[in-house]
């Protein structure tokens, strides 16, 4: 510690950096790290999802993401929360290998925290969007591996300087790009960048003049499309009132969708062809 | 030298009295549990002496900044590790001040050739409920007390002399403190400050009950020096942030 760190019975402290990662580390913590997974001579069967997708409408940023968790042909899980709150300005929406992904998420809100409550200020934005890079880097051995691979996409604003949502979209080796329209991840999401990208060029209409009613009807009929191609995407459970997540990122902060306005948006939108 | 006991004793009331006489100058620091939350209120100075250490954790401190710095430290890499290991509802304030900061205090007072800490401290912890509440006054050689239960209507200070936390745990009958609204609480805690304060500085014959009752009187006799607060919010509980500023609005002050 600075010096009560170095005493009998404190942690060894990073407060110099208000990494938090690094205060795993010195203090043998578990935590994600390159170089600590074995290597695997046949891989698992791995659980996996998704349809995860985000893009700008009028009020700024909507993320939305399908149920469903499936290892190989088996459905292992449908009430899979896979648009995940970091803080009250940071959404991070994850596709690939749940058990990562998590754990990613919990290191991620962890840090935040440690940085804010340490350093006496918030993490910049930038730092932030580089912390999640770093975390898929340190995952390389498993990605390389086949097993644990994650990428997600991460939406977030920044207090101080850019109050406006931003979206980012990453590859699988932790490289970070900024999306200027919208940014899809998972297996299903192939069909859904195909709706918005013609959306966005072609219908008049682009996602950045939706309301947030029009947004969330856009979500839910873009994760239906890639439930329709996609085994690993979960659609529409009414009966058990299982419907994807949504959450908006705005000016004025962080909210979900709750689950009656899904259920009207979807009922509005199935009328049209009762 | 400290090979002989009593030599060793020597160094050690010395090194006591050496740091009593540096904290005794330290404003008065009060936490208070009431329905909304915990409060805690200090003096303002150019330093902050209230820090939100986890999610339903707060530390109110005295003493030297840079030793301040380093206890707040120490509570908050110990409380995220043991909240990231495990979970958030597994870090308690008993355990950080049992295990972590109480040890490293009395190691750090114990080492005689070594700078000596000036700290001491009110740990405050919120509860679901105000009866699930903690306040664990911790001191610079590591010694600590909990205050939970009924004995939470009392309040909590600690002050550079030493004495005053003393007189106040000590008072009998014990005043019981207006801690049902935020404002009322939030005057109650004041002139808690009112009253540590003059105790421990210019009338150290005060009794609570001398204390006015009018916010703009009580802030006179702090000769009208700017207030610091924050509050562990109950309507927050179960949340990742809990500790918030309240404006002065908000207290009524």
């Amino acid at each position: 510690m600075n010096s009560l760190g170095s005493r009998p019975g404190g942690p060894e402290s990073a407060s110099g950096t208000g990494d938090f990662t690094e205060l795993l580390r010195r203090n043998d913590a578990p935590a994600l790290r390159a170089g600590d997974f074995p290597r695997v001579s046949a891989a698992p069967v791995e659980t996996h999802s998704t349809t995860v997708l985000s893009f700008h409408y009028q009020g700024g940023v909507i993320i939305a993401g399908d149920r469903r968790a499936t290892a190989g042909n088996t459905v292992m899980y449908d009430r899979a929360d896979k648009v995940i709150e970091l803080d009250n300005e940071t959404v991070m929406a994850i596709a690939g290998s749940p058990a990562t992904a998590f754990e990613m998420a919990r290191t991620l809100q962890t840090s935040f925290q440690y940085y804010r409550r340490s350093q006496l200020q918030p993490l910049s934005l930038s730092a932030k969007v580089r912390a999640l890079g770093k975390l898929i880097k340190d995952n390389l051995p498993m990605t390389l591996q086949g097993v644990g691979t994650v990428v997600p996409i991460l939406a977030a604003r920044d207090l101080h300087n850019q109050r406006d949502p931003i979206l980012f979209f990453y590859d699988a080796l932790g490289a970070q790009f900024q999306a200027v329209d919208f940014a899809v991840s998972g297996s299903g999401s192939p069909a859904a960048r195909s709706v918005l990208q013609w959306i966005n060029r072609w219908s008049g209409q682009p996602t950045s003049q939706r309301d947030e009613k029009q947004a969330v009807q856009l979500a839910l009929q873009l994760l239906d499309v890639a439930a329709e191609s996609d085994t690993a995407t979960g659609g529409v459970d009414r009966r058990s009132l299982i419907y994807p997540q949504v959450k908006f990122l705005t000016r004025d902060g962080l909210r979900s969708a709750p689950v009656e306005m899904l259920r009207e948006s979807f009922a509005a939108l199935e009328a049209p062809h009762i | 030298m400290t090979e002989e006991p009593y030599r060793w004793l020597e160094a050690i009331q010395n090194r006591r009295e050496y740091i009593e006489d540096q904290l005794s100058p330290g404003l008065p620091v009060v936490a208070l549990s009431c329905d909304a939350g915990v409060l805690l209120l200090g003096i303002k100075t150019s330093t902050p002496k209230l820090f939100e250490i986890y999610d339903h954790l707060a530390l109110g401190s005295l003493g030297h900044p840079a030793d301040i710095e380093k206890v707040r430290q120490t509570a908050i890499d110990a409380a995220h590790i043991e909240g990231f290991a495990r979970s958030a509802q597994d870090v308690s304030a008993r355990r950080l001040v049992s295990y972590n900061l109480a040890p490293a205090l009395k190691a750090a007072f114990e080492q005689i050739f070594a700078a000596p800490l000036l700290f001491r401290g009110i740990l405050a912890e919120l509860g679901a409920t105000p009866t699930d509440d903690a306040l664990w006054r911790v001191d610079y050689d590591g010694s600590f007390s909990a205050q939970n239960g009924a004995e939470l209507a009392h309040g909590s200070v600690i002050s550079g002399p030493r004495q005053v936390a003393k007189d106040w745990v000590a008072q009998t009958p014990k005043s019981t403190l207006d801690r049902g609204e935020l404002k009322a609480a939030a005057l109650s805690a004041l002139r808690l400050l009112v009253w540590a304060k003059l105790r421990g500085t210019k009338d150290q014959g005060i009794e609570f009950s001398d204390t006015p009752s009018d916010p703009a009187a009580l802030k006179e006799k702090l000769g009208n020096e700017g207030l610091e607060f924050a509050l562990l919010d109950r309507s927050l509980f179960g949340q990742p942030i809990t500790y918030r500023v309240p404006t002065a609005e908000e207290l009524g002050l």
